[in-house]
């Protein structure tokens, strides 16, 4: 269930220029009085491509964006504290600067080498062997149950799917929906979720996997635009309506 | 997370040491120290032991687990002991072998250390690593697998900066291994432990690994020789991937000869690693010709070329004087040694890290606590992978593995990994012209003697820069001998410098030649530390 699983907010929320007012929500449901929001919110510009589009706040010395470590040790599955990801950052940021000094270099019309030197296909025959220690590498398994390794449950897409609505903004009246989708590609999920809610004018959130709440809040005036919103939750969705 | 730095420690208390003698400049006309004639082949030396029933194995062995157990406290250059009964009955088992008259092999009694990256299927593997902390391989290398099989016994495994990341052993999750020149310093990395063990006699020779450099630099902090093959000639089967366009198995023994042999032994191509080259291993362990048969310009016609950019500001003035010094020997040995340029030489640094980095941040994806090594307790998939993670790698390596990540996305890997790549390509051409022209290079294999533990721990492009002598070998996928050639002042006897010579690629044979040569024929070079130098049984 959502309401088990702490929601982070996204790490990179805070390097990310606001670009307009700011709106601080603090949304209960009315129904399951565990769920509490806090927000913090970004603009987007909905682009073609549908891709969020980070602004980058400081000169960097190259076109390419500076290393966010949050997002790579996310990438890399690697757990840091926020305390390690700043002790970490101008230690990596000055070795990327450095290796920026390859940008430089006329490399033009340079084959890229994948090593030092390939011989010849260097390929055994293709034919299944059994490996005579199997006991051993069973032995070194840290949770085994014969025959599976066993490992905690992954989050399931079938249970979390589907629109919720969780409440009514107090100021406006206005509907509260959720939806949960784990898909990668949310964002043009969350957008084509978002056009159908702005028909009925009601803000419409997107949620991805446990770690990030996304709200999208449609603008009276302007169709196409939307404001993005992330928060951290901890309640429960209300009711399950699609 | 970085292993405890240790204090240094004082000699006194340790009952072989000497009192202390007047420190030696890195020069060879010098006045004379003691200890100062060369290396023989120990290997060579126990075979003939063992043959003639001078000795057994059981005593050897004996012999040399006794200086272990004594020298170890001091120095810590292994994770791992082999349980004392284990080994005796390894070497009983030979001696029963020699007595009944059969064929042992060229390893026969030859005590080994292994570094803690190759697999040994019937000890712990660790890498260096909290993450493959108490793990068993299921095999061995097969490096390893040859030694043991041509009659090496296997005493240990070393200390290393885990998984290969560093050059000090500071990076250990482990312990630090101490410099048996003087135990305050580093004996340098990554494989740091098999270098000190070699140099204080606790194992005959040992297999380290080199990936920028760790193989030859702690062979120069620790005065002993280091042999990085040609890429493909040693099988990486069992070695704990780091960056797999750069990784070799290596060899650390205390003369040219012993490392010849051992890497002979375990060169050839192997059907379990496809990198593997089918090319033919000659007999190394023939290059080895006695000095006295040798005439007085042994080395005549051979061209040496010194690399220019090796040489400059930035080296410690005692490390150019070595070298310098053994480009002169080499020249009294008949040699034309000519200074040549290597202009690409200073990009080697930034494109190895970058290859090595995104590379390792691939091949240390594996340890995700499922298959073996730490799991961390967690309620979900990813928490799992990411705690055990957490917990089991040290910082260096957590800040390889984002750098390599960030290397690798999307949107970078042109500007970062395909460059490099074509730097690779720069560095290769350049040194196959300049080994046109010569037949080995030569230059230092670090800008300096070892340096103090915990001198270099919070800047990581200090201690980056480091390894400007020995990452461009790596890329070109050369073979490259370091050994001893002279000395600068520290420690109580002076402190190591060792001599790089690069060959062309599979030229092992070349580099074994001259470095024998070289070696056996320098004057006043101390090649054992004062730790060990009453001990006269090895």
């Amino acid at each position: 269930m959502m309401g088990s699983r702490a929601l982070l907010m996204l790490k990179g929320v805070s390097s990310i220029a606001l670009k307009n007012q700011i709106f601080n929500f603090n949304c209960k449901s009315s129904r399951n009085s565990n769920s509490s929001f806090s927000f913090s919110q970004v603009v987007i510009n909905h682009n073609k491509n549908n891709k969020v589009r980070r602004c980058s706040t400081t000169t960097t010395q190259s076109s390419l964006e500076p290393p966010d470590v949050s997002r790579l040790a996310e990438t890399a599955r690697i757990t840091l504290t926020p305390s390690e990801v700043e002790e970490f950052a101008p230690k990596i940021q000055q070795v990327i600067d450095w290796f920026g000094q390859l940008q430089d270099v006329d490399l033009h019309s340079i084959e890229p080498s994948i090593r030092a030197d390939t011989e010849d296909s260097n390929l055994r025959d293709d034919i299944p062997e059994t490996f005579e220690n199997r006991e051993s590498m069973i032995a070194a398994v840290p949770s085994y149950e014969e025959p599976y390794i066993k490992v905690p449950k992954v989050l399931n897409k079938d249970q979390m799917a589907g629109m919720y609505h969780i409440g009514t903004k107090t100021s406006t009246g206005i509907p509260l929906f959720c939806t949960i989708s784990n898909s990668d590609d949310w964002i043009p999920w969350v957008v084509d979720t978002l056009k159908a809610a702005a028909i009925s004018g009601s803000m419409c959130v997107g949620f991805v996997s446990k770690q990030v709440v996304y709200a999208a809040i449609n603008s009276q005036s302007n169709a196409n635009r939307y404001q993005m919103v992330y928060f951290e939750k901890g309640g429960n969705p209300i009711e399950r309506i699609l | 997370m970085l292993a405890t730095l240790q204090p240094p420690r004082t000699l006194s208390r340790f009952p072989l040491y000497l009192t202390s003698r007047p420190v030696t400049l890195c020069t060879l006309t010098a006045q004379s120290p003691p200890s100062t004639s060369p290396p023989h082949s120990q290997i060579l030396s126990i075979r003939h032991s063992l043959l003639t029933r001078q000795v057994t194995a059981a005593q050897l062995a004996e012999s040399y687990l006794s200086r272990l157990r004594l020298t170890e406290p001091h120095l810590n250059s292994f994770l791992h002991v082999s349980d004392s009964d284990a080994v005796l009955r390894q070497a009983a088992l030979l001696d029963q072998r020699i007595a009944g008259g059969e064929d042992v092999g060229p390893l026969a009694g030859v005590v080994v250390g292994v570094k803690d990256n190759i697999c040994t299927a019937d000890m712990p593997s660790t890498g260096g690593s909290r993450v493959l902390e108490g793990y068993r391989p299921a095999y061995d290398a097969t490096a390893v697998r040859k030694i043991k099989e041509l009659g090496g016994i296997v005493v240990g495994k070393t200390n290393l900066d885990e998984f290969g990341m560093g050059s000090t052993t500071e990076a250990s999750a482990f312990q630090v291994t101490a410099n048996p020149w003087d135990v305050s310093r580093v004996p340098g990395g990554s494989s740091g432990g098999s270098a000190a063990a070699v140099s204080a006699r606790q194992c005959v020779v040992s297999l380290g690994s080199d990936t920028g450099g760790s193989v030859r630099q702690p062979a120069s902090f620790c005065g002993v020789v280091g042999l990085k093959p040609t890429y493909g000639r040693v099988s990486r089967y069992g070695l704990m991937a780091y960056a797999s366009s750069l990784d070799v198995i290596g060899c650390l023994g205390s003369s040219v000869a012993d490392t010849g042999i051992l890497l002979h032994a375990i060169s050839g191509h192997d059907r379990l690693d496809a990198t593997s080259s089918k090319r033919e291993v000659p007999d190394f362990a023939s290059q080895f010709a006695s000095i006295n048969l040798l005439e007085s310009k042994p080395l005549k016609g051979l061209r040496v070329g010194v690399i220019r950019e090796t040489l400059d500001e930035g080296v410690d003035t005692g490390v150019i004087s070595a070298i310098r010094g053994a480009a002169s020997h080499l020249e009294e040995l008949g040699c034309s040694v000519t200074e040549i340029s290597l202009p690409s030489f200073s990009l080697g640094l930034p494109a190895y890290y970058i290859l090595a980095s995104s590379e390792a941040s691939s091949n240390l994806s594996r340890y995700d606590g499922v298959r073996y090594g730490n799991q961390a307790v967690a309620d979900e998939l990813n928490s799992l992978y990411g705690d055990s993670r957490a917990k089991g790698f040290g910082p260096e390596v957590k800040m390889r593995i984002l750098m390599g990540t960030y290397g690798l996305s999307a949107g970078y890997y042109d500007a970062y990994y395909k460059r490099a790549q074509q730097v690779r390509t720069i560095i290769r051409k350049s040194f196959k012209t300049a080994l046109d022209e010569n037949d080995i290079l030569i230059s230092p294999a670090a800008p300096s003697a070892a340096y103090k533990i915990g001198e270099k721990i919070d800047d990581p492009l200090a201690m980056y820069a480091g390894d400007i002598m020995t990452v461009n070998v790596n890329l070109a996928g050369l073979p490259a001998l370091v050994l001893p050639c002279g000395f600068v002042e520290g420690g109580t006897a002076g402190l190591p410098v060792g001599l790089q010579m690069i060959g062309a690629a599979f030229d092992e044979e070349k580099l074994l030649k001259v470095g024998h040569i070289f070696e056996q024929t320098l004057q006043n070079c101390r090649f054992v530390p004062p730790l060990i130098e009453d001990d006269t049984a090895w």
